[in-house]
């Protein structure tokens, strides 16, 4: 009986991704292949790539990491001149659970519109998530863990600006520093996390206090992001403290990423050595700033709309599973914690 | 003692505030563009009132300690849970929605320590694995590995676990109280 169900999941996550594939490519989207090991992984400063080594066939050895994301080689590609275009990854992460929402390794895609932005990308996102429940279920709705929800486009839409002032009471413009934002907990009574950073007391707030009061029965799309918690993110207007991120959640679960992408080399320059430091006093691992890639953004991308999706995450919503380790064919759980 | 998000395990008892307050359940929650966070059910143990709070990792609070007395399930009715507790084989009832994790494996006459809060006693503790025969077992898929050779099997106490293939009705499994998991075959 599970062995039917288990099969069932199997069978249906296979059309689920063959959908997903279609999608893109009747929209006339590239699909492109980047390397899934390379020298140097993204700077977030909160992720933690997994290193990765292997020699040559003088033996050789390279040392690099697996990556946590394709951005940079999807955006050298885009500084080629590439057409819109999307990929499916696995991606690999390391201090995160296994079980719940994560595993160490994980399927992404993400998909990028050249000469557009992130409002062309929520369009996107709302199709092709209302239209793969509509091949599943006959309709642009889902019941996850009992809940009805309805997927229709278009979503709501909340700013993250508007959202701290409506659930938490806070006024994002008045924590633009540490210190305001602390003297801003302080004020309502919060308790300020250990050694916090401003990214812990932002999301302290959203944590607590908003992601649990989304409602329930449809997605939320939240928006315009401030500026440390947007570091590939082009601002809103040049002196502005908001940057064009957003995040889609369906049923409390986080689904994607997506930017106006930064094209200012500049700019990425600077932010991401600024993620650099901030890497070194959370004592994370080290390394440099793929000079490559900022290169790429020298030679010029244009103003690109861009996506990170998880594609398990979407899976579980579709077909109504709690635990990643009940969606996956063979969970991290399985290989390592036996 | 003071105990970090790491440490948390099902049923210890942190003060938060000032009031006393019995992990439910956790689980991690990793927005990606921040520190590590805990997401953590709450129980207060003097309202009753449950509440979601959503720590930093490696946070610590001080755990509240507990005083212990000996004591064994003797029954349920349909309202309540009811045990003896201490050498006094004192009788203690507990409403059974308070213990809707721990009836799952209890089943007359398990031991279990009676957790006391200043003199109130306010549920109890169970082993840290128990026995439990299974009532229903579906036969197994023959060559169906891909699951990690798994199947649901139903104990005695009608708590559904993953268990291995080879599990049949009426053996006896030892589950883990803390994750409710299949930890193994009684007398294997």
């Amino acid at each position: 009986m599970k062995q039917n169900r288990f099969l069932r999941i199997q069978q249906q996550r296979a059309k689920i991704i063959d959908a997903i594939r279609q999608f893109f490519k009747r929209k006339g989207f590239l699909e492109v292949s980047t390397p899934m090991f390379v020298k140097l992984p993204g700077m977030e400063p909160y992720l933690n790539p997994l290193p990765y080594s292997f020699a040559d066939e003088k033996n050789k050895r390279y040392k690099g990491y697996v990556i946590t994301s394709p951005e940079y080689s999807l955006k050298k590609l885009l500084s080629l001149g590439f057409p819109k275009l999307f990929e499916i990854t696995k991606v690999f992460r390391q201090n995160e659970s296994f079980g719940g929402a994560h595993n160490p390794e994980f399927t992404l895609i993400e998909w990028y519109r050249p000469h557009s932005d992130y409002r062309r990308i929520m369009k996107d996102t709302e199709e092709l998530v209302s239209g793969l429940a509509t091949m599943l279920y006959g309709k642009p709705a889902i019941t996850y863990c009992g809940t009805k929800i309805n997927l229709t486009p278009p979503w709501l839409k909340i700013s993250v600006k508007q959202a701290f002032k409506k659930y938490a009471g806070i006024n994002l413009d008045q924590a633009k520093t540490l210190t305001q934002f602390k003297a801003l907990f302080r004020k309502n009574k919060y308790p300020i996390p250990h050694q916090a950073t401003w990214d812990d007391l932002f999301y302290y707030v959203f944590l607590n206090f908003i992601e649990p009061n989304f409602p329930k029965d449809k997605p939320v799309i939240i928006y315009d992001y401030p500026l440390p918690q947007a570091a590939l993110t082009k601002r809103k207007s040049k002196d502005s403290f908001y940057a064009e991120r957003f995040e889609a959640y369906i049923a409390g679960i986080e689904i994607c990423n997506a930017f106006s992408e930064l094209t200012d080399w500049k700019e990425q320059y600077k932010r991401l050595k600024e993620e650099c430091s901030l890497r070194k006093k959370l004592g994370k691992n080290l390394y440099g700033v793929d000079m490559d890639f900022i290169d790429a953004l020298k030679s010029g991308m244009p103003e690109t709309g861009g996506i990170a999706l998880g594609i398990e995450r979407l899976e579980m919503l579709l077909l109504n599973i709690k635990d990643i380790n009940d969606l996956l064919a063979l969970p991290a759980k399985e290989l390592w914690k036996k | 003692m003071s105990v970090s998000t790491n440490e948390f395990q099902r049923g210890i008892v942190l003060e938060i505030s000032g009031e006393p307050w019995q992990i439910l359940e956790f689980h991690f929650v990793n927005p990606g563009k921040g520190s590590a966070f805990t997401r953590v059910n709450l129980k207060n143990l003097k309202t009753g009132k449950v509440v979601e709070k959503t720590f930093k990792s490696g946070e610590s609070f001080e755990e509240v300690e507990l005083e212990y007395k000996h004591g064994m399930f003797l029954y349920k009715d349909r309202r309540n849970a009811v045990f003896t507790a201490g050498e006094s084989k004192e009788r203690i009832s507990f409403p059974l929605e308070k213990l809707s994790w721990e009836l799952n494996f209890l089943k007359d006459n398990t031991e279990i320590d009676i957790m006391y809060l200043a003199e109130e006693p306010y549920g109890i503790k169970l082993p840290a694995k128990v026995e439990l025969k299974v009532a229903e077992a579906p036969p197994a898929v023959k060559g169906n590995t891909a699951t990690g050779g798994k199947k649901t099997v139903i104990l005695e106490t009608g708590y559904s676990v993953n268990a291995p293939i080879f599990v049949s009705q009426d053996d006896v499994l030892i589950v883990n109280t803390q994750t409710g998991e299949y930890s193994g075959k009684a007398g294997a």
